[in-house]
């Protein structure tokens, strides 16, 4: 290993002495020419707005007093951290992702295990199960609206079956409904991951675990636990940054987002994203809407960094063997 | 002794049979659950998208429809403006999937086949786009297009996919980094330049990849509703903007059964191209590690 390192730096230090070779050159060149379309939207479509936009949060911009605009320092953030709606907002989003996504990685890791015994309709199940995935929010959403409808819903009715008389107001209980769905949404591509993990395990591990006497529970817990945690982890990751962005479905589920329709939750039904949005194209608060977007930016940012960290005590990295191919 | 124990495998055996049929019935059960959960709303948009506005509004409500009133589709469809907006969702999603399929597959050509100086860190920033939440970038955005007068026009979308998006990006490096090197490695004794190899080895030997690429695409543009609702205003907007207010008698009742019937012929086509298509969809999941 070592000598590996020393010959890689030795060599380095052998190119920078007489540069780079024609063929060398040639092949940073073919890089850069084939990755340079991405570089420049990267550069213009997504560095710029990022740098103006955090330069925005601290004006008070409206979307159109560019010729007064102010530069208001900290005031913005200052709002934000001295309001109600940034601090509800907050808490209901953190809440619903805190449950929303354990739970469906849960659902999905169960159904890939399901799914990975020899039964029959397997191929089926597991297509059928990815349906939501594939369906567009907008029009889902639509679906979504009338199966929870208060009076024609179809839980309400399935319900009353059970209890004459049921009529809960599901579309404004939009906890548990945003986290239902989140789950509905999302357990398919994640079962379709897990499955694809859990047929990457050797067979010969549970074989020889079944050899030595384990059970079903103990043959889980010490082989396909640990080998999947490290997809488990990449996906806690993904999905907490797709789940705290929660936006539309609140805003589609209420009805609103026609062209004209304003955002009107009830204040304490509020998730983050809806009350960044509502802040900007309802009320051209731009300068206060990015500044909320950019505390979002930092603390899915730190979120995320905390479960890297965490990474170390729970997830199973498997030690590259010497001269193997990994 | 012997005809004892035989009848003790025999009883272990018995045993473990009837574990293993409990466990079977168990994730049966389990696996039509969630079946029915699952299709559930889909066959309710479909069976509601059939019925009499009154018939819909009724309570008690039926499951099934007295009649089914298949002209809700024909006025879903004719009556409103649904085709111009379909029209108008093709006029975005066709050119932008074509766009981006290919410059992401330019690019992911790029990371997977060269080795140059910067790659490496080129290569993090195009993963930690994917980290970004989507709102940081599309408020300014927004901003910055208005101020350009790109607004209400389709231009966002083209130049979004000339420079590709990081997942597609990513999804050709993983792909294109496992094709063996020795097709490239004979391409170029016979003295072709890295864009002929790229166009006429890479690309025709990567079907599966492009047909995920492309489906996931289409398909993410077909069902954003966030993007044409800022940058579009009414007469330019997609289906999926459309589909949530268009759908009012002229007193501005909602007409709830003929909203349906649009949005099951809005959802239609991604359906069947999944169930033509889920080979590859699935096969782009799992190269990823991500779900489109």
């Amino acid at each position: 290993m070592n000598q590996m390192i020393g010959s890689g730096a030795g060599q380095a230090i052998a190119r920078s002495r007489r540069g780079y070779s024609r063929r060398e050159r040639r092949e940073i060149a073919a890089f850069h020419l084939f990755t340079l379309p991405w570089l420049l939207g990267f550069v213009g479509l997504s560095l710029v707005p990022l740098l103006l936009g955090l330069a925005a949060s601290f004006t008070n911009y409206d979307g159109l007093n560019l010729p007064t605009i102010k530069i208001v320092a900290l005031q913005n953030y200052a709002r934000a951290f001295s309001s109600a709606d940034f601090y509800i907002s907050l808490a209901n989003t953190a809440i619903y992702a805190i449950v929303a996504v354990p739970v469906g990685l849960a659902l999905s890791l169960l159904l890939a295990i399901a799914l990975n015994q020899p039964l029959k309709g397997r191929d089926l199940f597991r297509l059928l199960y990815y349906i939501p995935a594939i369906l567009p929010v907008a029009g889902a959403i639509r679906a979504w609206r009338l199966f929870f409808g208060l009076q024609s819903g179809l839980v309400n009715a399935f319900l009353s079956i059970f209890i004459p008389g049921t009529a809960i107001n599901w579309i404004n209980n939009q906890y548990f409904t945003v986290l239902y769905l989140y789950d509905w949404w999302h357990v398919g591509g994640g079962m379709v991951l897990f499955l694809a993990g859990l047929q990457g395990i050797p067979a010969e591990l549970y074989e020889a675990a079944r050899l030595d006497g384990a059970g079903r529970f103990s043959l889980f817990r010490h082989i396909t636990l640990p080998l999947i945690t490290p997809m488990l982890f990449f996906q806690l990751i993904m999905g907490f940054i797709g789940a705290l962005q929660i936006m539309e479905v609140p805003i589609l589920l209420t009805g609103r987002g026609g062209q004209s329709g304003q955002v009107q939750l009830a204040r304490d039904k509020f998730m983050y994203m809806v009350y960044t949005y509502s802040q900007v194209f309802d009320f051209q608060r731009f300068g206060y809407g990015v500044a909320l977007a950019w505390v979002f930016f930092v603390l899915v940012l730190v979120l995320t960094l905390i479960i890297i960290g965490s990474s170390r005590y729970w997830v199973y990295y498997e030690v590259a063997q010497e001269g193997e191919a990994r | 002794m012997t005809a004892r124990a035989v009848s003790t495998v025999g009883r272990q055996d018995l045993h473990l049979r009837m574990r293993r049929a409990v466990g079977r019935t168990l994730s049966y059960l389990l696996l039509l659950l969630v079946t029915a959960i699952v299709v559930a709303p889909v066959a309710w948009i479909f069976l509601v998208s059939l019925r009499t506005q009154s018939e819909y509004t009724s309570y008690p409500i039926t499951f099934l429809p007295t009649a089914a009133h298949w002209e809700n589709y024909f006025r879903a469809v004719f009556e409103y403006d649904f085709v111009a907006k379909a029209w108008n969702t093709l006029q975005i999603a066709v050119p932008s999937t074509i766009l981006t399929v290919l410059s992401s597959a330019l690019a992911g050509f790029g990371f997977a086949r060269h080795r140059a100086p910067l790659r490496n860190v080129l290569f993090v920033l195009v993963l930690s786009m994917l980290m970004v939440p989507r709102m940081v970038t599309i408020i300014p955005t927004f901003m910055l297009f208005a101020k350009l007068h790109l607004t209400n026009t389709y231009w966002p979308w083209i130049l979004w996919g000339l420079t590709g998006s990081s997942y597609h990006i990513f999804l050709f490096r993983q792909f294109f980094a496992a094709i063996p090197k020795d097709l490239e490695d004979a391409a170029e004794v016979d003295g072709c330049g890295r864009f002929r190899i790229f166009w006429q080895i890479f690309m025709p030997n990567s079907t599966p990849v492009i047909a995920a690429a492309a489906i996931f695409h289409f398909q993410w543009v077909w069902g954003d509703w966030v993007n044409p609702q800022i940058f579009l205003t009414a007469a330019k907007t997609t289906l999926s903007v459309y589909l949530q207010s268009a759908y009012q008698d002229p007193k501005g009742f909602p007409l709830d059964t003929i909203q349906l019937a649009a949005v099951a012929v809005y959802i239609l086509p991604m359906l069947i191209v999944f169930f033509f298509a889920q080979r590859y969809i699935i096969q782009g999941i799992v190269t990823t590690g991500l779900k489109g």
